[in-house]
């Protein structure tokens, strides 16, 4: 199952009114669940705080990369406790629609890792894009702090992929 | 990076503006698109700017596919574009303006049956002749510059895989590279001016289309492991596939990867 499916389903469920769903196939297991603290049909609130209030858990599947992505969008997007600290963090955002790739060939190493340092104008990734091959730039420097994304999987235009401190 | 000065193979073309008038000769190097891109991030290259090799170790496609490559046989080169005048989300009428001008080439040559294999592959028949490997740098979500990469089987007579042709097979002779080279990158400007001035994107849209592989017409194809007819229509503005499915009688737009040719 792929993030962006993943997403897709939280954001279902969210919007469908029930309180809790468990997924099971031969190679995942999905449950999800609401903290009923309001109404559980409100689908009023914020699309964007839905992920947030939801819990992930994920059973050991012998290999499970997909959840954690999406777990990890989910803190990305919005997460209280983390607000004060992720502030002063910038987003190098994808500036088109395609497949986003961490190196610049299966056999080579990623352009950047977590704790690395990228000046403004290096190269961070590879966007595909109907055969045509983009290098991101970033558009500032700073510590790489997160990838936001999997290594191969879709992205949408203006979707965050790396968070970065800028200090 | 440090490169081995030759005695060139090579000349610039006589008959262009600006397509090749810098000419970066490499008797064998990994793929002249990686040398492009690793030069672009030491110095600036002019727009135009062609690196041929004789002998490429690593030649790439898409990816990580290899490209077979005899030596001193076939032209193998790539050229430094900066489309800057070209919003990103247009970005797939680059690839369409350098498979018109080998499209070109190719009809110039005499050579009947080429068609374009979307979305960036020369066909002559049924056989791959030659192929495009574009690889751009964004910056501030603008193209900052474009490394055209260009295999074309030339003299090559042997190929491991039947799928694969070349010039000398297709036409019946052996020909002169420099020859080749020159009116290759004269097509190429003739198509980049037309992008770059005219922006007559409908009308390179239905050029395209028109030397497109299959269109129009039924044929085996496979998706998500399974097999279906359908017949090529046309692409959205992307440069996505659309295909009819004769079976349901529906459109499907495909992405690279999500269709595969069968018969």
């Amino acid at each position: 199952m792929k993030p962006q499916e993943i997403q897709e389903l939280i954001d279902f469920i969210s919007k469908s009114g029930l309180d809790e769903v468990n997924i099971e196939t031969s190679d995942f297991k999905i449950a999800v669940k609401k903290h009923s603290a309001g109404p559980a049909a409100d689908a009023s609130r914020g699309l964007a705080q839905a992920p947030a209030q939801h819990q992930l858990t994920n059973a050991p599947a012998p290999q499970a990369p997909a959840p954690q992505a999406a777990e990890q969008s989910a803190a990305s997007q919005a997460k209280p406790a983390e607000d004060s600290a992720s502030k002063r963090y910038k987003e190098i955002k994808s500036p088109m629609i395609g497949t986003f790739y961490r190196s610049a060939n299966p056999d080579s190493a990623s352009f950047v890792n977590v704790g690395d340092t990228v000046k403004q104008g290096q190269t961070v990734c590879i966007i595909e894009a109907m055969k045509l091959f983009n290098e991101i730039e970033a558009d500032f420097g700073g510590t790489i702090v997160k990838v936001l994304v999997e290594n191969a999987s879709p992205v949408e235009y203006d979707q965050p992929l790396f968070l970065v401190d800028p200090a | 990076m440090l490169l081995k000065l030759n005695k060139s193979l090579y000349n610039s073309p006589a008959n262009t503006l600006f397509i090749g008038s810098k000419l970066i000769y490499l008797p064998e190097c990994h793929s002249t698109n990686t040398t492009a891109l690793q030069l672009l991030q030491q110095e600036s290259l002019p727009e135009g700017t062609v690196i041929i090799t004789d002998r490429q170790l690593a030649g790439r496609g898409q990816r990580g596919n290899s490209w077979e490559a005899v030596s001193g046989q076939n032209l193998t080169f790539s050229m430094v574009l900066r489309p800057r005048f070209l919003p990103i989300q247009d970005q797939f009428l680059l690839n369409i303006s350098i498979s018109l001008a080998i499209s070109d080439f190719l009809t110039d040559l005499q050579l009947s049956g080429a068609a374009i294999k979307w979305p960036n592959d020369l066909y002559a028949g049924s056989k791959k002749l030659g192929g495009i490997l574009i690889e751009s740098s964004l910056k501030n979500a603008q193209l900052e510059w474009s490394v055209i990469g260009i295999g074309i089987n030339v003299n090559q007579k042997e190929f491991s895989v039947p799928t694969a042709t070349s010039l000398a097979l297709e036409l019946g002779c052996d020909h002169s590279l420099q020859q080749l080279l020159d009116q290759l990158l004269k097509a190429l400007e003739v198509r980049y001016l037309q992008l770059m001035k005219q922006k007559k994107t409908q009308e390179l849209r239905r050029e395209y289309l028109e030397r497109m592989y299959w269109l129009g017409e039924w044929h085996l194809f496979e998706t998500e492991g399974k097999q279906f007819t359908g017949k090529i229509v046309g692409i959205d503005p992307r440069g996505k596939l659309a295909v009819l499915h004769q079976q349901e009688e529906q459109l499907h737009y495909y992405g690279i990867q999500q269709i595969r040719y069968l018969a």
